[in-house]
């Protein structure tokens, strides 16, 4: 077990040099005139705050990013940085690209957090119902919402929720953290979680919405096939109860899968949402790097991509570490 | 002969053929039951039809092939039908009250030339400044000089002002010799400067005037002539009087109106060339000069009148009513005053002005309002009244023209979501079929070759599985900004990019088929058969993967559609005045559009959610169809 997981890792370890390799020559490659014409205009709106001229925009990029040597040289140097932690100052947001990343990722984990605890609540029991009355009402129901849900864009169902609960109804913001009457100074812990809490309402039920299909659908088709299994065949035949078939028998194997690749997602609540987070202007890492990369920051781009990069091959190697752990039979390849 | 025996026999044949048909459809009613492994009984079925049964039977995925096809009726056949494209503006008429014309007294003084010489030109460019320092004194006449020349400019009323010279440079003369080098000499002059350079004298006089030679260099040598205080020679009338034509576009001389502006201050009659003109007092505070057959010619008015682009093109009938109404303003100090007048107004079903035969405007009987505005000290009464005008239709409400009304830049909305969703719907599928290709193509050689080929493969699939897709055309997106690049090659780049980052899952699901189809009996017959490899794989193993590529690319057709919007949606996508169904939401995304214009971004979105469920769906009962295994 312990063989796999390094073996594992250190393959990792290689997807992530060529995947990011591949990620920094798009960036390298970018035209020149681009780089140049971002960082005079940074210089040129940083500048009356004391900030950094143009100059020495470009030689910090190029001392931590390597872009005046050729690809691979440049390569190395920024992964000599980047392994360190080093990724330099953000363009866009004027301070260390991980300061940044520290002071928003919690928004984005808690809002990620609250959506995925309810996706598995709402989604795994309504995946179990339908696959037990397949071809019920029920059924028919759960199958349509689950694709409705896959097939809504994002910023549709973020638009539709502004219009009805924000403008029409008026109970919630339409976008931003925090509400007009807040104040940082004269508000309680407990009235600044309640505030932001408020604020994440909607966002969440957008990333509810649009995430809960898959995993319905997913639940229902495992389900479906543990209960055609003969286990379940011989659990019915010796009389157990139908609570006790389902509860015992067949949930329990469904699990497996459906943690395999809850797990793989975990990783994924420090990504952000990318899209949901820019519609409501939550400050969390999606709409952070959303401004940076529309505004050509190069190094706080590189870390996201970094940062997504990691997490994706993190998330495959939970579900696979968790496949192997819930099936031995994996183990021997 | 042959081919003839040939065909008789067929048809023969044929009529053989058809009687046998015939019993047996007799034979048929006779009720004999049939025997079970009676060839009859059994309906033999393709397998592309079973699958087509079995995809028929299946309500959800009917539904959804009845919302593609509406969806690609309605995109790609829709617009030859429909009478607008995508990038129609429409513009619509409006009532605003805009200015017709504009009223005020000059602010400068307009300078006539009486002589036309060199004095006069010096000083038509100083006259401005002395009427200046004049009016700072508050006296009525002074004078002034510049350089070797002087003046005396003398007040005649409010409105007219004469400029005398009486020290003037005459011009330059030859140091050695007299003779003229530029400005104009009589020929007593001449001579006298001639004797005087002989008798190296720099001053001399000549009748009553004084001649001074002032020398510049050995060859040359200025002449300035001072003219004693009686004998003034008028040479600039400075005049805040306006002089108007009767008769729109005459071209009046200066030298005519330099005699009028004379003429007035005398009070009387005069003549020009001839004729004898008279004046008037007209409406207001005008003066109307008549000609010799009392005809009126010339109207004089403080007021200057011009249409509101600046041009001089009222005639005088609307000059005089304007200022009989300015000059009444004025007096009484009111701040609003109407009247009517007929004017030119927009045909509002044409669009355009109306012309008569003559090439006449088309008038019409308007109110017309003015009102006073006072800039930096400058009053002027500005001539208003509601002209129709043509104006982009922005944001038309629905309306039996425009189904779906129209959006913020005049376009017909229903046109663009019909030319949007061809744009959606090509963008799917060249991006599917894109990555189909490169996937098929991968997957096959990594599922095939197995080995070191395949660890290679699949590592590269890994790689790209790992980068993400969205921030990288969010990147790119913000390139192609900066590179302002035109809105197809944007499309075109876009289909290309997202098709390169979208191939890895095809190219795992080929790879995954081929690994336990390649170990079938059928691939070993083919090998056994001597088939090239590339025939072996193309031929034999990628059509057994078709089913699951099917439905893939169905499903992923619904992917690509979303992320297509959701980039046009953020205007990173494809650009105006191309239309997809994500810009057109995108251009009503602000929080006002969004509340006021539901009706144009509340159907787009049920667009784009209607087709992607409907690939979703149809992508579920081929799924079912080709597999039932998998339904249970």
């Amino acid at each position: 077990m312990f063989k796999f997981i390094v073996r594992r890792l250190l393959l990792s370890v290689v997807i992530f040099f060529f995947a990011m390799f591949l990620i920094y020559t798009l960036i390298y490659n970018l035209p020149s005139s681009y780089v140049e014409t971002t960082a005079r205009e940074l210089a040129a709106a940083s500048s009356k705050m004391g900030g950094k001229t143009y100059k020495q925009w470009l030689d910090q990029l190029n001392e931590q990013y390597g872009m005046n040597k050729g690809v691979v040289r440049g390569y190395f140097t920024w992964l000599g940085s980047a392994v360190k932690g080093e990724f330099g100052t953000s363009w866009k947001w004027n301070m260390p690209c991980t300061e940044k990343f520290s002071s928003c990722i919690w928004n984005s984990f808690f809002l990620g957090l609250i959506s995925f605890i309810f996706e598995i609540i709402i989604a795994i029991p309504l995946g179990v119902l339908a696959a037990r009355k397949q071809y019920s009402i029920t059924d028919y129901t759960v199958t349509c919402v689950s694709l409705i849900g896959i097939s809504l864009p994002t910023f549709f169902v973020a638009t539709l929720l502004k219009l009805i609960f924000a403008v029409k109804l008026r109970w919630f913001d339409i976008s931003g953290m925090h509400s007009r009457n807040y104040i940082a100074e004269n508000a309680t812990q407990l009235e600044t979680i309640l505030d932001i809490a408020k604020h994440f309402v909607l966002p969440a039920i957008t990333l509810i919405v649009i995430s809960i299909g898959g995993l319905m659908r997913y639940t229902r088709t495992n389900m479906l096939e543990v209960l055609n299994a003969d286990y379940i065949r011989t659990a019915r035949a010796k009389g157990l109860p139908e609570s006790k078939v389902i509860g015992y028998h067949a949930f329990r194997n469904t699990l497996i899968p459906v943690v395999t690749i809850l797990g793989g997602s975990l990783p994924g609540l420090f990504s952000g949402a990318l899209i949901t987070e820019t519609l409501f202007a939550i400050d969390g890492i999606g709409y952070a790097s959303y401004y940076s990369m529309v505004g050509g920051d190069i190094p706080f781009t590189m870390f996201y991509l970094s940062l997504m990069s990691v997490l994706t091959l993190l998330g495959n190697l939970i579900s696979d570490i968790l496949y192997a752990v819930v099936d031995p039979r994996v183990r021997v390849n | 002969m042959a081919e003839y025996k040939q065909n008789l026999l067929n048809e023969k044949l044929k009529q053989k053929e058809e009687e046998e048909k015939r019993n047996a459809a007799a034979h048929a009613d006779d009720n004999k039951p049939l025997a079970l492994d009676d060839a009859q009984r059994i309906k033999v079925l393709s397998p592309s039809s079973l699958v087509a049964k079995r995809f028929f039977k299946n309500k959800l995925a009917l539904v959804g092939l009845a919302i593609l096809i509406f969806m690609f009726a309605m995109s790609f056949i829709g617009p030859l039908f429909y009478p607008y494209r995508q990038t129609d503006k429409f513009s619509t008429v409006n009532a605003l009250e805009l200015d017709y014309a504009v009223c005020g007294e000059l602010t400068s003084f307009t300078k006539y030339l009486v002589v036309n010489d060199d004095a006069a030109k010096d000083a038509k460019l100083l006259v401005d400044s002395f009427i200046k320092t004049l009016n700072e004194k508050g006296e009525n006449s002074g004078e002034f000089s510049r350089g070797n020349s002087s003046f005396i400019i003398e007040k005649s009323n409010d409105y007219l002002y004469r400029v005398y010279a009486t020290s003037f440079v005459l011009g330059n003369i030859d140091a050695l010799t007299g003779a003229p080098k530029s400005g104009e000499f009589t020929d007593e002059e001449k001579d006298a400067l001639a004797s005087a350079i002989e008798s190296r004298q720099t001053e001399f006089d000549l009748g009553s005037r004084h001649y001074v030679i002032e020398k510049k260099s050995k060859t040359l040598a200025v002449v300035t002539v001072k003219v004693p205080a009686e004998e003034k020679i008028e040479v600039i009338l400075a005049s805040k009087l306006v002089l108007d034509a009767v008769k729109t576009g005459t071209n009046i001389s200066e030298s005519f109106k330099v005699a009028v502006l004379n003429a007035l201050d005398t009070g009387s009659a005069f003549e020009y060339e001839g004729a004898t003109y008279t004046f008037e007092t007209g409406e207001g505070d005008n003066v109307v000069i008549k000609d010799a057959s009392g005809n009126p010619y010339v109207v004089l008015s403080h007021y200057s009148i011009r249409h509101a682009s600046g041009e001089d093109s009222f005639d005088i009938d609307f000059k005089n009513r304007v200022a009989e109404v300015v000059s009444g303003m004025e007096k009484s100090g009111e701040k609003f005053a109407t009247f009517e007048y007929d004017v030119p107004q927009l045909n509002p079903e044409t669009k355009k002005y109306d012309v008569d035969e003559n090439g006449n405007y088309v008038l019409e009987r308007e109110t017309l309002s003015v009102t006073p505005k006072e800039t930096a000290g400058e009053r002027r009464y500005y001539v208003t009244y509601s002209q129709r005008k043509e104006v982009i239709d922005i944001y038309g409400a629905p309306s039996a023209k425009h189904i779906l009304g129209t959006d913020g830049d005049g376009y017909d909305v229903f046109s663009r979501i019909m030319y949007g969703g061809r744009v959606s719907l090509i963008v799917g599928f060249v991006v599917v079929i894109l990555e189909t290709i490169l996937g098929v193509i991968m997957g096959g050689i990594a599922g095939f070759f197995g080995g070191w080929v395949d660890t290679l493969i699949m590592r590269l699939v890994d790689i790209f599985y790992c980068i993400p897709t969205m921030p990288i055309m969010i990147i790119l997106a913000s390139l192609f900004d900066q590179l302002q690049m035109p809105p197809y090659n944007r499309l075109f780049w876009m289909m290309v990019v997202l098709g390169i980052l979208g191939w890895s899952g095809i190219a795992r699901l080929v790879r995954g088929q081929i690994l336990s189809l390649r170990e079938q009996e059928f691939m070993i017959a083919a090998e056994a058969t001597g088939l090239k490899t590339s025939r072996r794989i193309f031929k034999h193993l990628v059509p057994n993967v078709m089913p699951q590529l099917i439905v893939s690319m169905t499903m992923g057709l619904g992917g690509v559609i979303l992320t297509e919007s959701a980039l046009s949606y953020l205007g990173l996508g494809v650009k105006h005045p191309l239309a997809t169904w994500g810009n057109i939401i995108n251009s009503v995304s602000t929080i006002d559009a969004m509340k006021s214009y539901t009706y144009i971004w509340i159907p787009v979105g049920v667009l784009i959610c209607l087709t992607v469920i409907a690939f979703n769906f149809v992508g579920d009962g081929l799924r079912d169809a080709f597999d039932p295994r998998m339904k249970r």
